[in-house]
């Protein structure tokens, strides 16, 4: 009786696990937001830890789906974001290739595996790393260091994103990267409440995108043109929010110029 | 076999040909009281033909030997007879004593498990002897959702069926006791949860079902 019930919290522990790594809340954006991502990977690991102390000779399923994913990866530049990758990925891990049915929509669940990973990483890897930067130097160390793990993939890089342009995946595609700007701006420092906000983000998804669909066809030496490219278009973004403060205050000189004038001539409001 | 069951298992092995994609290296497989064979061939074909492999093992299990006869000479006819990639034995489902544990990649069976008196142990056997990563799956006859096929599907069922068995083949009453078996046959969740509780890990909902409900496929994995 208490394995039974031992079994079946296991069981409801184990999807709950599921969902939480696999399909995370991805409606988190909002300006003030507290940083979740690595705690709730902590909370996670804690519970696998004391599941595996009850039953010591059954891996957790999720461990097991990211091992096979993790294993997987190796495969991707022979055998590109498939099935084959998959079933190669099983195999090295001493799986039968039939286990790559546990990723029934196939290529894809490597790709936003893969996608989720990387986010992670990332944001391990610069949690320390921000201090002393100006803002736009940590943008362009995010970008580099987010970048720098689709290297090894850049060759099958354009069949993942024909992949995720697919109208099935376009969905999880737009959110994976609206949290990985999100999360860039936020280990940036960016505590912005308005517009501001919006744009920010907006203007950094457009850049790291553009920035990494040139890098599939990127043939210079471990890829100096890429990081040009993102240089530059962090520049242009730069610019042209200077240039946009600069017309917004010339606009603001031309009209109280006009109300000026205007004034003059007795047309307009006057407070007496 | 009746039609619903050809073509239940045309969809079936359509199905698992996909499942089957990414073939890489030899793959034993287990076929459970289809010892004609119709998988196992599709299996072995699909492996020379698509993925040029000729090292896949298919045992074929039955516990009636009349069975394996038939399932025999079908194979004598193919290429196959002379390989040592199909073998014939016989067994119970519920007490495979002669198969060692974690021994196949794959086991299936098809419009058998119903007829077996303790599934739950055909199930404990089934995951018994599949090596972890390995697949079950199981084609078996379900319950009709929809009221509107649903009654039709009943109509047909017990009016239709048996008349048709005495008519054509002489022999009412197994056509009375197919009809009946599946009606005992446990509901698509239900039979998930047994294969749930049997330890093997289900994908997403764990069945998918075909032609309304008649029939449906079940997978768990060994993990």
């Amino acid at each position: 009786m208490e394995g039974l019930i031992g079994r079946s919290s296991k069981i409801m522990l184990q999807r709950i696990q599921t969902k939480s790594i696999i399909k995370p809340n991805l409606l988190n954006l909002r300006p003030h937001r507290s940083f979740s991502y690595s705690v709730s990977a902590k909370l996670i690991n804690s519970n696998v830890e004391s599941n595996e102390q009850k039953e010591t000779s059954r891996i957790p399923l999720n461990l097991i789906h990211s091992e096979i994913l993790r294993a997987s990866l190796s495969f991707v530049p022979k055998y590109g974001w498939s099935v084959e990758s998959l079933s190669h990925g099983a195999n090295s891990l001493g799986y039968p290739s039939v286990s790559h049915g546990l990723f029934p929509r196939g290529g894809v669940e490597l790709i936003e595996w893969f996608l989720e990973d990387s986010r992670r990483k990332m944001v391990n890897e610069l949690i320390d790393k921000m201090d002393g930067l100006k803002i736009h130097q940590k943008i362009r160390l995010a970008c580099i260091t987010r970048l720098n793990y689709t290297k090894p993939y850049a060759k099958k890089w354009s069949e993942a994103l024909a992949i995720m342009a697919q109208p099935n995946n376009v969905q999880t595609s737009i959110e994976h990267l609206a949290k990985l700007v999100d999360d860039m701006w936020y280990l940036a420092g960016d505590k912005s409440a308005d517009m501001n906000w919006y744009t920010k983000r907006g203007s950094l998804a457009v850049i790291y995108s553009s920035t990494e669909l040139y890098m599939t066809q990127d043939i210079s030496p471990d890829y100096t043109g890429t990081f040009q490219f993102l240089d530059h278009r962090l520049q242009d973004i730069a610019t042209f929010g200077r240039v946009v403060g600069e017309i917004d205050t010339f606009v603001g000189f031309v009209t109280k110029s006009l109300v000026g004038v205007l004034a003059s001539k007795g047309i307009g409001n006057f407070d007496k | 076999m009746l039609p619903e069951e050809l073509v239940s298992l045309m969809e079936f092995i359509r199905l698992f040909d996909s499942y089957m994609r990414g073939l890489t290296t030899k793959n034993d497989y287990i076929e459970l009281m289809r010892s004609v064979g119709d998988i196992a061939m599709g299996f072995l074909n699909y492996c020379k033909e698509i993925h040029g492999d000729t090292s896949a093992q298919v045992t074929l299990l039955d516990i009636n030997p009349k069975m394996l006869d038939v399932g025999r000479e079908r194979f004598n006819k193919t290429p196959y007879n002379q390989t040592s990639q199909i073998q014939f034995e016989i067994g119970n489902a519920e007490n495979l004593s002669t198969i060692s544990s974690n021994s196949f990649d794959v086991y299936t069976i098809a419009f058998g498990i119903r007829n077996c008196t303790h599934i739950d142990r055909v199930l404990s056997e089934a995951y018994r002897v599949l090596r972890p990563g390995g697949r079950f799956m199981c084609l078996e006859f379900g319950k009709v959702q929809n009221p509107i096929i649903s009654s039709i599907y009943n109509l047909y069922s017990f009016q239709i069926i048996p008349v048709l068995g005495q008519v054509i083949a002489a022999d009412r009453d197994s056509y009375q006791y197919l009809v009946e078996s599946i009606q005992r046959f446990p509901s698509q969740d239900k039979f998930t949860e047994m294969i749930k509780d049997t330890g093997f890990t289900v994908i997403d909902k764990g069945w998918e079902d075909l032609t309304f409900g008649i029939s449906a496929i079940h997978s768990g994995f060994k993990l």
